[in-house]
């Protein structure tokens, strides 16, 4: 089972409907991190395998360092997000 | 030919470690576990292509060995005790093959399992977008001068044929004897691979001969996932005339915030193409496909 943090959607305030969507579909995944070097940067949100923007506790997006250094300490659920839809396995959405 | 013998070595497969593709992962190996299959017989290949490591706050199984794709071949040829194997892949795909660093296209796949003489059976189950590119390929080697079939004989069957193949919200939670597996019981499957692992579990005799074999299988697991797909398609009708009614652009001092709506966009753009193809399933080897039971 992996390490779990369950939070609802309304602490991520900054974020769009278009963004907490794909969140909740799973096409998203939000991770709890921790980056010694920008203390204000909380969690990881992946878009892609490739893609990652860096949030703050509110969930507004912190324009970093491309290869910044982080440990990943929680996978992050996203509560009340029990939405049904398809998400394309593809490597050209990326 | 049972495939879930102390003969057979089963992998999982996935370019990319995005949480729903572990979780497809974790599923197929609590259905491999509920059956009793040994889990030292278990090989899991997952690549992590931003190189942080994500897989640190997800727990499969102890005892569980992972590597990363490039090493498939090197850890397949060790394996000489096994006759038997069978991989499921995961992850995205392209035209070109299995997204996963480097690319695994169809011909190289075909030589690593054509090289494996040890092999008596191979089965793959290819779950990602445009599966397609692996079918019509010579699933049988020859010997040059008797012409015999040689080991291994190789079915495969593919969740999508030149196009997308999807994932859906699924859970479990409530469906016994899933409720008891020690996994996510929600997530985003892979709608064809969660189908399919979960026959393994709780295997069906779709064409009523007394066995349940791959060919079994393959059938249920598109029968079940057309089934869903049919529900799903409304939802996303509906997503498109939202998205049509959205305002194109978001007013922001934030350019982060800016690149991320228009990233979600393109993304719901991404998705709703998703429903304008059939999700085709093809199977390669059929013949074969019918002496492979679990």
């Amino acid at each position: 089972m992996p390490a779990t943090l369950l939070i609802d959607r309304q602490q991520l305030s900054k974020l769009s409907k278009e963004v907490l969507r794909p969140l909740g579909l799973g096409q998203y995944s939000l991770y709890k991190i921790e980056v010694p070097s920008v203390p204000e940067v909380v969690y990881a949100l992946r878009t892609s395998a490739t893609k990652i923007f860096f949030l703050k506790v509110d969930g507004e997006p912190v324009s970093v360092n491309e290869h910044l250094d982080f440990r990943v300490l929680e996978r992050v659920v996203i509560d009340n997000s029990a939405e049904q839809f398809f998400v394309p396995n593809s490597a050209v959405s990326r | 030919m049972s495939l879930l013998g102390d003969d057979s070595l089963w992998v999982f497969l996935s370019g990319s470690d995005e949480s729903r593709f572990l979780d497809d992962i974790s599923f197929g190996i609590e259905c491999l576990f509920y059956r009793g299959f040994p889990l030292d017989n278990v090989a899991l290949f997952i690549d992590q292509p931003i190189g942080a490591n994500f897989r640190q706050v997800y727990t499969f199984r102890p005892g569980l060995n992972i590597y990363r794709t490039a090493d498939l071949h090197e850890e397949l040829f060790k394996r000489t005790n096994y006759t038997k194997l069978v991989i499921i892949v995961t992850g995205h795909g392209s035209s070109l093959g299995i997204d996963a660093s480097p690319v695994i296209k169809p011909y190289h796949l075909l030589h690593v399992l054509k090289s494996l003489g040890h092999l008596q059976q191979v089965l793959v189950v290819l779950g990602q977008c445009f599966a397609g590119t692996f079918n019509f390929v010579e699933a049988r080697s020859f010997d040059p001068v008797t012409k015999a079939v040689l080991n291994p004989e190789i079915c495969i069957l593919g969740a999508a044929d030149l196009t997308t193949s999807v994932s859906v919200p699924l859970s479990y939670a409530s469906i016994f004897p899933f409720n008891r597996f020690s996994c996510t019981l929600k997530w985003t499957a892979n709608l064809y691979l969660a189908h399919f692992m979960e026959g393994v579990a709780t295997p069906k005799d779709i064409d009523g001969d007394g066995r349940c074999t791959v060919l079994d299988m393959y059938k249920s697991a598109g029968i079940e996932t057309n089934q869903l797909l049919s529900q799903v398609r409304a939802t996303a009708m509906q997503e498109l005339v939202e998205l049509l009614q959205q305002p194109m652009v978001v007013a922001s001092s934030s350019t982060e915030l800016v690149k991320l709506f228009q990233q979600a966009r393109e993304d719901a753009i991404a998705r709703i193409d998703a429903i304008l193809v059939n999700q085709n399933f093809w199977i390669l080897n059929a013949n074969y496909a019918r002496t492979l039971e679990f």
